[in-house]
């Protein structure tokens, strides 16, 4: 093969993979889920004690963000439920013995801060669009994980031409 | 249909430059430090200007808030090679940060220098940090930024009045410039309401926009010659 030959081969090869990058990095895809100090089932919370989102997450309704659940939360039932499951033993531990640390839980849907964007869950509930539609089914899984990339605006600007929300960039990024 | 604007009465404006902190505060707005700022690279969203008239000691100071005058024809709209820059369906002249490239043609063409860069990273220092405006970004070093009208405060009210079902009332938003004037010098409202108070004002013998002649159709109206 001529070096000019190998160099056109090698060029092309190059704009794929190049072009294969782009698109990949037009549609992010979901994040991988952070590790937990505990390992917290979401599974047994919802589909097993019916649990409602809001009961935890006390913001998902009323506020701009959902919020993590205060360690005061978990141990309102737990001071009660659940003293023989070894990971409900280790934070009761945590919250009656611990220095007052607050359990530092890690948030699976992360807005990236270069974005810029500030989402709000209060006028998405007052829409009536269920969590589900961007957190997919987190009752049945046990660990919880991105179904959906936060990142990806292309799918919130579908669902709001869909709706006909605001498309406005102002509505989001400020 | 809404078009922001904003009435500023120069014959009320003592220039204390609360208005600057309040929207410093108000914006997540960095400091660029003393030396920096010798370069003209301060920011700030809103500034006064000072005019003299007369020689001393007949002498009087007048004072002019200027901030983004959110044009209705914005010259610097049309040069932002990444649409960066637009206009609202509610006449606001938005700046969506995420866009921006920082050509800095925007800045360039604004008439009134209004438009700043980031020059550098945002540093907070201790305890700053602390009481930064969670509805604001921060700006990171490369982005053009300027006045929005406190576009956080317009949704938060506008969000307010959806779950009480009703239209937003006048003088509900308050920007941080107008909230914070000592001498109410500074009205927000809605210049297509003919009932508010800022299309009183609009209406009356003292209002003036700054360079008139441009055509650029600003949105903020200053009343001058009172006194």
């Amino acid at each position: 093969m001529t070096g000019r030959g190998r160099g056109l081969r090698q060029l092309v090869g190059l704009s794929v993979s190049a072009l294969a990058l782009t698109l990949a990095a037009c549609s992010p895809r979901p994040q991988a889920a952070p590790e937990q100090p505990i390992a917290y089932n979401h599974q047994v919370h919802v589909q097993d004690e019916e649990m409602e989102c809001t009961r935890c997450h006390l913001g998902a309704e009323t506020q701009d963000q959902a919020g993590l659940p205060p360690m005061t939360v978990c141990a309102g039932c737990h001071r009660r439920q659940g003293a023989d499951i070894p990971s409900v033993q280790a934070f009761m531990e945590l919250y009656d013995g611990g220095q007052g640390e607050p359990l530092a839980w890690r948030k699976v849907n992360v807005m990236p801060e270069s974005a810029m964007v500030h989402f709000r869950h209060k006028p998405h509930a007052r829409a009536e669009v269920g969590c589900e539609t961007c957190h997919g089914d987190i009752g049945s899984m046990t660990v919880a994980e991105q179904v959906l990339n936060v990142a990806d605006m292309g799918w919130c600007v579908d669902c709001h031409r869909r709706e006909e929300a605001s498309i406005d960039c102002l509505t989001c990024h400020h | 249909m809404t078009r922001w604007g904003m009435v500023i009465d120069t014959d009320r404006c003592t220039g204390c430059a609360a208005c600057m902190v309040a929207c410093h505060a108000e914006n997540n707005i960095q400091t660029v430090g003393e030396v920096e700022a010798g370069k003209g690279r301060a920011m700030h969203w809103i500034r006064i200007e000072r005019y003299y008239e007369g020689e001393f000691p007949d002498i009087k100071v007048r004072f002019q808030p200027v901030m983004c005058q959110q044009c209705g024809h914005a010259p610097c709209e049309p040069v932002c090679p990444v649409y960066a820059t637009y206009h609202t369906p509610e006449g606001l002249n938005a700046m969506v940060y995420a866009r921006c490239i920082g050509t800095r043609y925007c800045a360039n063409n604004c008439p009134y220098t209004v438009r700043f860069f980031n020059w550098f990273s945002p540093d907070f220092p201790q305890p700053l940090e602390r009481q930064l405006n969670p509805d604001v970004s921060v700006r990171s070093a490369g982005i053009m930024e300027k006045c929005t009208f406190c576009v956080q405060r317009i949704q938060g009210a506008q969000d307010v009045a959806k779950d009480e079902d009703r239209e937003v009332r006048d003088g509900e938003i308050r920007t941080a410039c107008s909230q914070s004037c000592p001498a109410e010098a500074i009205v927000f409202g809605d210049l297509d309401d003919p009932e508010s108070r800022v299309s009183e004002f609009a209406e009356q013998a003292r209002a003036t926009r700054l360079l008139e002649e441009l055509s650029t159709e600003p949105s903020v109206i200053y009343m001058r010659g009172g006194r």
